[in-house]
């Protein structure tokens, strides 16, 4: 029984390559039907996202080999044999545990904590239960590193906090108002972090999204995007009392947005509370306005601290991560170590003839009237009927583990003869 | 020998749920939240017996004296959590409204004694009525009060650029200020009604109106009262919404704390 992991990610590969062999679903299960059709490897599982693409496999051989599963990485992908080699990681039995446990903690993700990860080894794991090609080994290996998953983001701190400057202020959106459906919001100016800022609150449902340019065009083009409404800079400016969340990010030179202005806003909305995320640089908003009553006002070095405390945080709790994954790597491997046939056949004569010896001592101590030759008979005797119990179940066992009931039988045996108890004495 | 063990219920239930709701509020495991919630009903069950079989051996509600009245106001406050929380589905309120519970058990096993007979002057018909308004309103305005203090927290949080793991459990401040408002307004109309049903009820008992209206706790009342007509008044025409009227709410409550229990120590009308 081996482990195999072969995959690239974001650490090994750039991203036209990981575009290359980022699979649509249905080619997914395309590829795990090919697989099983193939018989050449005994357990799969395919985990594909668009910073990670990777094959976990459990095989039967003797000797390890990655070599087939490389190959059928690169069948599924319609990529000739060797393309991606340089970008692959190569894995193998306690490797593999470790790197799956550390994957669903979100460790190896491009942002420390992200919860997303989860969801997708969840979905891989399901696809893979769906068309039959995993067995004992990866379903016991998924089911517990989705618990080990969960157990990290309950128990650690590790999700907590955006660590983007446009994540951070549509988290502070959501503890100002109580449901971003019922506000609309404005984006004053264009430029990536704002606009990604606005995709987000869209995303949310926001009800409705004002963008605002100074060139009316520009607006246009970005509102055709959010699927809001573009205004000219000016018409945007007096319509701010309209709106509950200002995004303004203007290549202005001076603030367009003063303390007055605000107050007479303030007026027309009764006070009603108003977050104003400036994240221009000259800023946009009289830094004054964060003293008016209910204005929520966030420039970009707030937002920025925010960012690095966030930050700071999960760098903390990701050592915390790590204690628990190892922990539970060690454990997974208990189980996974009394898999091997060779050691169980051993362990099991050794059992048995522990039994015997014993028992024989304690008979040929009341035989004492036997000659020595006959001694030797019943001692003949106890081995012969120990290597006649034990030869089918050996060989047999020997034999299934090579098909799909061989776990299984494993299992069973050591179950039985108690096995792993007498381990644990 | 059956009433110790149903006490000890009683407060090992919220302790534990006040335990429990501590422990949930950083990580919010499930496990541990069906732990509090489990609790709490345990101890409000076993609360409700205990309430019962007094009211049942006194012959009165059990709002005489401030053991019955502590007790009955935390089961109160527990009860109307325990409906938010199972409306709502939101544990995290629970974190500083147990621990509340818990505290208002333990101050009327500090006051507990025999049974008092209702004193003659409130055998009345209005003496149910009358208390059981107040005692709404004084629940409302408990989370009114939770509501505000929870709003402050959060403003702070927010306005100190310290948006940690609190920031990240509390309500949106949308939803502490709407919360606040309906339990601002519920408490209104019961203290409402309970004043004026206490001045019906005082025309009635008395001839004249001296003796109940120079006691203090009339004027503490009526303080409060006045305070949260204020912080209604101001929210609706000067814009007072969110942390103003989250101060009002608390400054409401410290004038309800001194109605209840430091009134309740020098007067002799009201004796609970």
């Amino acid at each position: 029984m081996h482990l195999t992991l072969i995959g690239l990610s974001h650490h090994t590969a750039p991203i036209d390559i990981r575009d290359q062999v980022a699979l649509t679903e249905t080619l997914q299960e395309q590829a795990l039907a090919l697989v099983k059709s193939s018989g050449k490897i005994l357990e799969t599982v395919l985990l594909s996202t668009c910073n990670r693409s990777e094959v976990y496999a459990a095989t039967n051989d003797e000797v390890h080999d990655p070599l087939p599963i490389e190959e059928w990485f690169h069948e599924i992908h319609g990529l000739s044999p060797g393309t991606l080699s340089p970008y692959l990681y190569r894995r193998t039995n306690e490797e593999v545990i470790r790197h799956l446990f550390r994957v669903v903690s979100s460790l190896e993700s491009m942002v420390i904590g992200e919860t997303q990860i989860l969801g997708q080894v969840k979905d891989a794991y399901l696809r893979s239960l769906g068309v039959q090609t995993t067995g004992v080994v990866l379903n016991r290996l998924f089911e517990k590193a989705l618990g080990v998953g969960k157990q990290v983001r309950e128990t650690t701190e590790i999700g907590v906090g955006a660590v983007s400057v446009s994540y951070v202020s549509v988290e502070l959106a959501k503890k100002i108002f109580k449901d971003l459906k019922q506000h609309s919001a404005m984006l004053i100016g264009a430029g990536e972090t704002g606009e990604l800022t606005a995709q987000y609150l869209v995303d949310q449902g926001i009800k409705r999204l004002i963008v605002a340019n100074r060139t009316y065009d520009r607006a246009a083009e970005v509102a055709r995007r959010f699927d809001g409404i573009a205004v000219s800079l000016d018409d945007g400016l007096q319509m701010i009392a309209d709106v509950d969340i200002v995004i303004s990010s203007t290549g202005a030179p001076h603030c367009i947005l003063d303390r007055d202005h605000m107050m007479e806003i303030m007026r027309i909305r009764r006070n009603k509370p108003i977050f104003l995320i400036d994240i221009a640089v000259p800023r946009d908003i009289d830094p004054q306005v964060r003293n008016i009553y209910n204005a929520f006002l966030y420039d970009i070095d707030d937002l920025q601290s925010v960012v690095d405390d966030n930050a700071d945080r999960r760098q903390k709790e990701a050592q915390k991560v790590e204690v628990i994954v190892e922990a539970e790597v060690n454990q997974f491997l208990n189980w996974y170590q009394s898999l091997a046939v060779t050691p169980t056949i051993t362990q099991l004569r050794q059992h048995a003839d522990t039994i015997r010896v014993g028992e024989i001592e304690r008979a040929l101590s009341q035989l004492t009237h036997l000659s020595e030759s006959d001694q030797k008979t019943v001692d003949m005797m106890s081995r012969a009927i120990i290597n006649k119990l034990l030869h089918n179940p050996s060989t047999r066992l020997k034999a299934s583990t090579n098909s799909d009931q061989g776990h299984h039988h494993l299992h069973a045996l050591r179950h039985l003869f108690g096995l792993d108890e007498k381990d644990e004495e | 020998m059956g009433f110790f063990v149903l006490y000890g219920v009683i407060m090992a239930g919220y302790l534990g749920s006040t335990w429990a709701y501590i422990r949930h509020f950083p990580n919010k495991q499930v496990r541990v939240g069906r732990y509090a919630t489990g609790l709490l009903i345990i101890a409000l069950i076993c609360h409700s017996v205990a309430l019962i079989i007094r009211s049942v051996n006194s012959g009165h509600l059990p709002f005489v004296g401030l053991h019955e009245s502590m007790s009955f106001f935390a089961w109160l406050i527990a009860i109307v959590y325990l409906f938010l929380e199972l409306r709502f589905r939101d544990k995290s309120l629970g974190t500083f409204v147990v621990p509340m519970v818990l505290a208002g058990q333990i101050v009327s096993m500090i006051f507990i004694h025999p049974e008092d007979p209702l004193p003659p002057l409130l055998q009345s018909p209005w003496f149910n009525l009358h208390v059981t308004v107040s005692f709404l309103a004084y629940a409302a305005f408990f989370f009114s009060f939770i509501t505000g203090l929870l709003y402050v927290m959060q403003m702070y949080y927010i306005h100190r650029r310290r948006v940690g793991l609190i920031f990240s459990r509390l309500p949106a401040l949308g939803m502490l200020d709407e919360m606040n408002l309906k339990a601002t307004s519920i408490g209104w109309l019961f203290l409402t009604i309970g004043i004026a049903t206490g001045v019906w009820w005082a025309s009635d008992a008395f001839d004249s109106i001296t003796p109940w209206v120079k006691d203090p706790k009339v004027f503490c009342v009526m303080l409060t009262w006045v305070i949260y007509s204020g912080q209604l008044v101001a929210r609706y025409t000067a814009g007072w919404q969110g942390e103003r009227a989250a101060y009002l709410a608390l400054v409401g409550f410290a004038s309800v704390l001194v109605a209840y229990i430091g009134a309740g120590l020098w007067t002799n009308v009201h004796i609970f």
